[in-house]
Formats: structure tokens, C-alpha cells, sequence
């Protein structure tokens, strides 16, 4: 993969700091406007003639004193945003650095195979991003309490502390807090001071989505619409009122706050008015089922209960579930990574995803088991692999799931020191994950290099590797064979070959070279 | 070969300059309005106010030039956005474009991933107290449970790890060996012992020890030839030959010309060496102890997973481009990526692709089948050939005249 492409990749980091940067420098200026016409307007009191004659000299004095403290306190605040605006420079330097790092790394790596200091340094390298597609992932889905991906990012920051550059840890702290105040504590006050604080930028936001233009869906056309939030959490603080019970204060609430997103003139895009008609249209059942609760909260039965409700009671406890939490925490997601230019999904599922499908083959799970345990063994002579069965039941305990890997512990046969399978799509770790994702498409043969070799039993193996393997199989059998002191004349065996995973044995002359294509 | 990364390290670069620049002016411009404002305070307690009656202009021309300095910054910000941030020439494309297939939404997914990571995290368990608690953390919010035995497994296994790359002491892991000799030698058929002590003696022989009466590096070449003597009998036979080689060396001095056994025994001091030798030591040893103790792959899954992500997210992002030329463009099988993507992981399967119809070959269900000349097919293009096995048939790569009794499944192993 080259350099740029890694660059492409971690677009977020590159879009982040300059979107802060930006905030911080409209908070500088917004400092700056407020001091000055602070100080104007202290000055006005003690400058001039008429201030000379009016005040006295210690009393312009001490104002003049208040001024300078003012001031000094202004330029402390400075300080400290110079300092933030020069730490989000920095972390753009450090984001850039270490591609650069690659860089150095790629260009520097010899044809060698084996393992070179650069090659060291370059798994180190990628080491580093996984750990840092894992915070990030745990950043911004912690679940309340300390953040558990900080806690993790300080953890690895303290053996090198340069990660705290390479991502924007502050911002995804920031979200998590407000998005699991919505979707844990169903509470809007941090959402709605996050709104406030940027209500220009939402504004500005524009979403593009494609919808069918027909019905068959031939041809499709694109959307333009904006966001919905600030309606959305003024529905909610409605909402609110509703569930506290005044339908009064409700009804006031509609006029002051909702009337004016009835009107199609208040609005850039036709799509927003639309979604947001739909909602309002649904506040006349909203308040008629509250007022048909009685007092201790039930709704009255009606005469003929047939047990169904009417479609304007399942709409409002919709309204009032859990699922207009998630919705209304969604929303501001999308808000929030859009302002930033984060990608909607974990960057670690949009890899993970594509990790999984170009390691799935029709191999993987099931049909096909190379290494099978010890106890399929006899199995495989009959049917050769056919219906060894891999055990994937989902476990709760995260620990090795020794059923689904070969290991030739306790063979009973003269087996080789079998390689265990850590094909992660098979492993009970990763299986359930790619169940519905598709298989890679592989148009070449990855297949054991070197001789193959072919045995009567149809085992294909690389002829050195097959033979590397002899001397051993064949003291391990001479060691049963003397435990069990059978006087057998052993002489023959050197011209026998056995297969190390059913234990067979079979003449030199019997071996045949095998042409895969 | 990249243009990207210059670019784009020129832009933060000029960007961060800008930046630098602004924040100096204004910091400068306050400070000596601050001075300004002292002055005029001094000359106030010495009843002079014209200093102070100066000050409304003062401020105002601070306050204009602080103006003027974050406009430069404010320019050099939305330069950065049009050659950046919205460049549609940098950022050809999105991440969320690349997400053809969801892993899904919700817990359970969550609750799966979680699973592979907290293994990642456990593998790295270097500071207990503080990730086991992370680890606790995500276990009971997932409600999963990691088992005590793997967690000490890989504390031990660290333990090891780490006297190799920060104490540089071979000890105990060579403790470890010893205590596992048989499992080592039978289960893994491992070589790990002998390197170890290969490398101990190496450490002795090229010690050369200043307090050395016998000559510049005789103590330290004794020092190795006791160690041979105490250590290597056990491998005379297994690894006779280098054996030889380790000992004859003792006849010459490590960094001798003549020695004939340089490369074998010449330890270079230079850090990357150093450092290539210890890390060999260390792969084989987790391997070995991953195998043995653990029953578990060598790397965490997921990084497995994420390197294999790497290799193949560029053939996601030539797709993407293709689909925002042309629109239908799924016409592959299904169920199956539309795009090639590497794989050589003949470790994990044999991917075997029959030549004639390009298809995996499955065991089970269309299995490798090798002709009576050993070419190998697979069973349906066996099928299509024979007629559904009712005719011989021409080998598609040899002259040979094949029946279809005579054909039978093969299977490939990987030792």
C-alpha cells in the first residue's frame, strides 16, 4: 500500500485540528471584540476633560488600575489560546511526521524476507495504528464513566507519548459525553449547549443522500437537506413537556416554539420542511392521548377493548421509547462527525470489514478443515475431510477455543508436531462476524510451495517439508514400538514413508510428484 | 511514487507558520499595550494624563492590528480548507465509501468485536493493574469473561518477553525452555532451546572482557567453552553440525580476518544487529509459547485481521471508483467480493483454483481431484468433462486419456 494512500486513510486527522483551529481562532477574535469594547467603554468614564474635573486622581487611579487587570487577565487567556492553537498545529506536524516515518520506513526496507531492523520498525509502525483504530473505536463508543478509550490512550501514551498527537482525543471525549448523555441519561442540556455553541456551523451543514426518482428504482437522484437537529430537540423538549403532564404548558410550548417550522419560507431545504411536517402533524394525537390519561398515569380503557392500539398510541410510545433516544443521539452524530469530517462508521469496522472479506474463503468454516484434531484423524481416511465439523458455538468466555484448531496433543497415531489453523475467519473470535459478509474473490492458487508431493492416501505435501518430518515420525513410532516391546523387524522402515497426519506408512516408490496448475 | 505527502506537509507546514505568526503578533501587540497602559499609569501618579487621555486611540489601533493578524491566520486557514480538507483531489474519497459490507449494528456486534479486543489488549498486557482494569471494564459491560489462565499465560509470556528486549538477559527464558524441554521438542518439533544457548555462547565469545590475563578475548572465548561444555551436549545430536562449527571457532578470536567461522560468531555491537537478533529470539519464542501454553495464533487476531485490512482497502477504493463511473457493475458471483483482493495466507487454507473453471476447490462440497496423470481439477469441471462421468476425456493439460474412475480427491497440506 503506498504512503498517499495512508494519508487518504486518516483524512479525519487532517480535517479535525484545522476544523478546532478554526473554532479556536472565532473564539480569539470574539475575546478581542469583547475586550476592546470593555476597555473603550472604561476608558470613557476616566479619560477627558470632564473626567479630569469629575474624578479624582485616585479615583482614575483605580480605575485605570481595574483596567490593567483586566487586561492582564485578558492576555493570560491569550496565552492560553496561542498555546492550544499552536498544539493543533503541532498535531498536524506530528499526523504528517509519521506517515513520513513510513515513508522512510517503505524506501529503507530491503527485499530481504526475513527479519530486518526496518522490518522490526515497520511492524511497530502498523502495531501503532491498530492500537490507534482500537482507541479510537473505544473513544467514541464508551459507555459512560471515565472514557474508556482515554484510559487506554494514556495507558499506551505512557510508553510513547507521541500517540496522544496522532489522534484527536479531546474531540471524540467531547462527543462520547454528549451522545451518552442522550442515549443513557436521556438528558438534552449537553446537547443543546453543544447546539448553541455551534449553531452557525450546523447550519451551514449539508447532507446529499440519493433516493429512487421511480418506482423501480432504475434511475436515482440526489437529495440536498440540512440538519434537523435544532427542530428535533425543540420536538424534544415538547416531548418533555407532554410526559411531565401539562398539556397547557405544551400547547404554549407549539406556538412559541414548533408554529414556525410549519412555514415552508423558514426553511433552505424542501427535504427538511417535509420531514419535520410529518412530526408536527403527529402533535394532535400526541396531546389527545395524554389527555385521555387518567390520573395515576393509565389510559383509560376504552368500552370495546380489542387490545389494539390505535396507530396514534403506538406513535407516541415510539416517541417516548428508548428509540427516539438512539434517533436523537444518531442525529447528533451525524452532525457532529460531519462538522469535523469524521467518517460516520468506526474506521475500525470499515477495516475490519475489509480485512474479513479478502481472508474469507470458501474454505473457511465448515466444508473445508486442513488441520483437524487428532480425533478426526481416523476420520479422514474414510472421507477425506469431509465432514469434520468445526465447533463455532458461541462461547462467552473469550478464551482459546482448543475444538476448532488442530493440535497433535495426545495423538494417538505417530503424528507430526501439526501446525494448529489461525485462519482468524475460522477462529471462534472473529467467526460470527463474517457471517454475512462475502467471500473473497481469489482467482489464483495459494497453495504449499515448493515440490508437491503426492501420497496414495491423495495428502499433497512439499517434498522437504514431508521429508524433515520422517526422522521424527519414525523414532516417535520406534519409541511406542519399544514401550509396547513388540520384537517387529524394524529394518525395513527406511524405505518407508509415513504421513504425518494419518500415521500411514507407505513405500518410497509409491510417492508420485503431483501437478497443480 | 507519492505526491500526496509532500503536498500535504507543505500546506500544514506554510499552515502552522501562518498560525504561528498571527498568535505572536497579537501576544506582541497586547504585551506592549499592556506597557502602554502601565505608562500611562506611571504618568498619571505623576499628574500627567495626556498619556491616559492618548489611551481610546491606543486601544483602538491594538485592536485593529490584532484584527489585521488573525485575518492573516483566518486566509491561511481557508487556504488549508481548499487545498485540503475539501480537496477533492487529495481526498479522492470518503472512508464511509469504502464500507461496502456492514459488519451489522447493535450490541451484538459490539459484544463481538469487543471479544477481539479485549484478546489484542490482553496479548499486550504489560502494566497489569491498569489494563486488567480497562479489561474488567469492557468484560462487564459486554458481560464476557476473559479466563484467568489466559491472562497469566501472556503475563508470563511477557515476563519472558520483555528480560529479552529490556534486561537483554537470556536466563530466563532459557528456564523456560528447559521446563518444556519434551513438549518443545515433540509437540513443536522447536528449536528455540538450541538458540538460545547458540546465542548465550556467542554472548560469551564475544564478551572480550578487559580483565583478561590469556589475551584480549581469551576469557571471554573460556567463558564461551565452559558454557559449550555445560550446555550443548544435549545437542550433539540434533545439531551436530553447527555444534562443530561453535566449537571450532574457539580456536580464533571473534573479529579476527582469518577466522573462517566469522559470519557464524561475529556478534556485530551495532544497535540494529543487536536489535534484528533479539527480535528473531523473541518471534520464535512467542510462537513457541503461543503454540504450546496458549493454543493460540502467534499475533492477535485482529491485528491479523487489520494488516489483511491494509493489503486489500486500495482494491476497495479502485471498486468505488469504477462505481461512480459505471453503475452496475455487480457482475460476479454472488456472495463473493466483486474485485480481486491478495491472499497468501497458505498458512491458514490451501486455496487451490481449479485452472479450468476458476473456482475454489472445497472439500465437500467441490473438492481438488487429481487426474491419472496428476493434474489436478476440480470435480465439477471433472463432471463437465467426462459428461457427468459417463466418458473419458482428454486431459486439458497433457495428452493423457482420462476415465473419470480413475480420478480421485486430493487434499493439500500445508506441515
Amino acid at each position: 500500500m503506498s504512503v498517499d494512500f495512508h494519508i487518504l486513510l486518516q483524512q479525519s486527522n487532517f480535517k479535525i485540528p484545522h476544523e478546532l483551529a478554526k473554532k479556536n481562532l472565532k473564539s480569539i477574535q470574539k475575546l478581542i471584540e469583547k475586550q476592546k469594547k470593555q476597555v473603550l467603554a472604561d476608558l470613557s468614564k476616566i479619560t477627558g476633560a470632564q473626567a479630569a474635573v469629575k474624578l479624582s486622581k485616585q479615583q482614575r487611579l483605580e480605575a485605570l488600575a481595574k483596567i490593567i487587570r483586566g487586561f492582564d487577565a485578558f492576555l493570560t487567556k491569550l496565552l492560553a489560546k496561542a498555546t492550544i492553537a499552536a498544539d493543533f498545529m503541532h498535531r498536524l506536524q506530528c499526523r504528517s511526521d509519521k506517515i513520513k516515518e513510513l515513508q522512510t520506513l517503505i524506501s529503507a526496507s530491503s527485499e530481504d524476507s526475513g527479519i530486518t531492523a526496518q522490518s522490526i520498525r515497520l511492524g511497530q509502525w502498523y502495531r501503532d495504528q491498530i492500537n490507534l483504530l482500537v482507541v479510537d473505536y473505544l473513544l467514541k463508543s464508551s459507555s459512560g464513566g471515565e472514557n474508556i478509550g482515554l484510559e487506554l490512550l494514556e495507558q499506551l501514551a505512557a510508553l510513547d507519548p507521541n500517540l496522544k498527537n496522532l489522534i484527536d482525543f479531546d474531540v471524540y471525549v467531547q462527543y462520547n459525553k454528549i451522545y451518552t448523555s442522550i442515549t443513557q441519561d436521556h438528558d438534552i442540556s449537553l446537547l443543546n449547549s453543544w447546539f448553541q455553541d455551534n449553531k452557525l456551523t450546523i447550519k451551514k451543514i449539508v447532507y446529499v443522500k440519493s433516493v429512487a426518482s421511480d418506482e423501480e428504482q432504475k434511475s436515482k437522484e440526489t437529495v440536498e437537506y440540512g440538519s434537523s437537529l435544532e427542530f428535533e430537540l425543540k420536538f424534544q423538549e415538547f416531548l418533555n413537556i407532554v410526559t411531565e403532564g401539562s398539556i397547557i404548558d405544551a400547547i404554549g410550548f407549539c406556538k412559541t416554539s414548533l408554529a414556525a417550522y410549519m412555514d415552508l419560507t423558514n426553511y433552505t431545504y424542501d427535504y427538511n420542511y417535509h420531514q419535520n411536517i410529518k412530526r408536527i402533524t403527529n402533535i394532535g394525537g400526541i396531546l389527545l392521548y395524554k389527555s385521555m390519561q387518567t390520573e395515576d398515569g393509565m389510559p383509560k380503557q376504552s368500552e370495546n377493548d380489542d387490545s389494539q392500539e390505535p396507530g396514534f398510541v403506538t406513535a407516541y410510545h415510539t416517541l417516548v421509547s428508548q428509540k427516539r433516544w438512539l434517533d436523537l443521539g444518531k442525529l447528533f452524530t451525524a452532525d457532529f462527525f460531519q462538522i469535523y469530517g469524521i467518517s460516520y462508521n468506526y474506521p475500525l469496522f470499515i477495516y475490519l470489514s475489509a480485512g474479513l472479506c479478502s481472508l474469507k474463503t470458501k474454505s473457511c468454516a465448515g466444508c473445508d478443515v486442513e488441520y483437524i484434531t487428532s480425533k478426526h484423524a481416523e476420520g479422514l481416511k474414510a472421507s477425506a475431510g469431509s465432514d469434520t465439523e468445526m465447533d463455532l458455538g458461541a462461547t462467552d468466555i473469550v478464551s482459546p477455543d482448543l475444538s476448532s484448531r488442530g493440535s497433535s496433543a495426545g495423538s494417538s497415531v505417530p503424528s507430526a508436531p501439526l501446525k494448529v489453523n489461525f485462519c482468524p475467519v475460522c477462529s471462534a473470535e472473529l467467526y460470527d462476524l463474517t457471517t454475512h459478509l462475502p467471500f473473497a474473490h481469489l482467482v489464483t492458487s495459494s497453495i504449499i510451495s515448493g515440490n508437491p508431493i503426492m501420497l496414495p492416501n491423495g495428502n499433497i505435501y512439499d517434498e522437504d517439508k514431508l521429508f524433515n518430518l520422517q526422522e521424527k515420525l519414525r523414532s516417535k513410532e520406534l519409541r511406542e514400538k519399544d514401550s509396547e516391546a513388540s520384537g517387529e523387524d524394524d529394518s525395513e522402515d527406511d524405505e518407508m514413508v509415513y504421513d504425518p497426519i494419518t500415521g500411514e506408512k507407505f513405500e518410497m516408490g509409491q510417492i508420485e510428484k503431483a501437478y497443480p496448475t | 511514487m507519492t505526491s500526496t505527502l509532500p503536498q500535504i506537509s507543505k500546506e500544514i507546514d506554510s499552515l502552522a507558520k501562518v498560525s504561528g505568526e498571527s498568535m505572536l503578533t497579537c501576544l506582541d501587540e497586547t504585551q506592549s499595550l499592556l506597557d502602554v497602559l502601565r505608562a500611562a499609569q506611571a504618568a498619571l501618579i505623576a499628574d500627567d494624563d495626556s498619556e491616559l487621555n492618548k489611551l481610546p486611540v491606543r486601544v483602538n489601533a491594538w485592536s485593529n492590528a490584532m484584527i489585521k493578524s488573525l485575518k492573516m491566520y483566518n486566509t491561511g486557514l481557508t487556504l488549508f480548507n481548499v487545498k485540503v480538507v475539501e480537496s477533492g483531489r487529495t481526498f479522492e474519497f470518503r472512508l464511509d465509501d469504502l464500507y461496502k459490507y456492514p459488519l451489522g449494528e447493535g450490541t451484538n456486534v459490539q459484544r463481538m468485536v469487543t471479544k477481539s479486543i479485549i484478546m489484542h489488549l490482553v496479548r499486550n498486557n504489560t502494566d497489569d493493574g491498569a489494563l486488567l482494569h480497562l479489561v474488567r471494564r469492557l468484560e462487564q459491560q459486554f458481560n464476557l469473561e476473559v479466563s484467568a489462565e489466559l491472562v497469566d499465560g501472556f503475563r508470563v509470556l511477557n515476563d519472558l518477553v520483555s528480560a529479552i528486549l529490556v534486561d537483554h538477559t537470556l536466563r530466563p527464558v532459557i528456564d523456560w525452555c528447559e521446563a518444556n524441554h519434551e513438549a518443545l521438542i515433540h509437540e513443536l518439533n522447536s528449536d528455540l532451546e538450541f538458540q538460545l544457548h547458540k546465542l548465550q555462547f556467542l554472548i560469551h565469545y564475544n564478551s572480550g572482557s578487559t580483565a583478561d590475563a590469556i589475551g584480549p578475548d581469551g576469557l571471554s572465548r573460556f567463558l564461551a567453552y565452559k558454557y559449550a561444555r555445560e550446555n550443548f551436549q544435549k545437542f550433539g545430536v540434533s545439531h551436530l553440525q553447527v555444534v562443530l562449527k561453535l566449537l571450532s571457532s574457539l580456536l580464533y578470536a571473534a573479529e579476527t580476518e582469518t577466522n573462517p567461522y566469522r559470519s557464524l560468531v561475529d556478534l556485530q555491537s551495532s544497535e540494529d544487529t543487536q536489535l534484528v537478533m533479539r527480535q528473531k529470539i523473541v518471534s520464535l519464542l512467542v510462537s513457541n509459547f503461543c503454540a504450546l501454553v496458549l493454543r493460540l495464533s502467534p499475533r492477535s487476531l485482529l491485528e491479523e485481521v487489520l494488516l489483511a485490512s491494509y493489503r486489500a482497502l486500495p482494491q476497495f477504493v479502485k471498486f468505488h471508483k469504477l462505481l461512480k463511473v459505471s453503475a452496475n457493475l455487480d457482475w460476479t458471483t454472488e456472495n463473493e467480493l466483486p474485485f480481486e483482493t491478495p491472499y497468501d495466507y497458505d498458512e491458514f487454507h490451501q486455496v487451490f483454483i481449479c485452472p479450468v473453471s476458476k473456482e475454489q476447490t472445497v472439500h465437500g462440497v467441490n473438492p481438488p481431484m487429481s487426474l491419472p496423470c496428476r493434474h489436478i481439477l476440480s470435480k465439477e469441471s471433472i463432471w463437465k468433462l467426462s459428461r457427468n462421468l459417463t466418458t473419458s476425456f482428454k486431459c486439458p493439460y497433457c495428452p493423457e486419456i482420462c476415465s473419470p474412475e480413475n480420478t480421485f480427491e486430493v487434499k493439500f497440506v500445508n506441515l
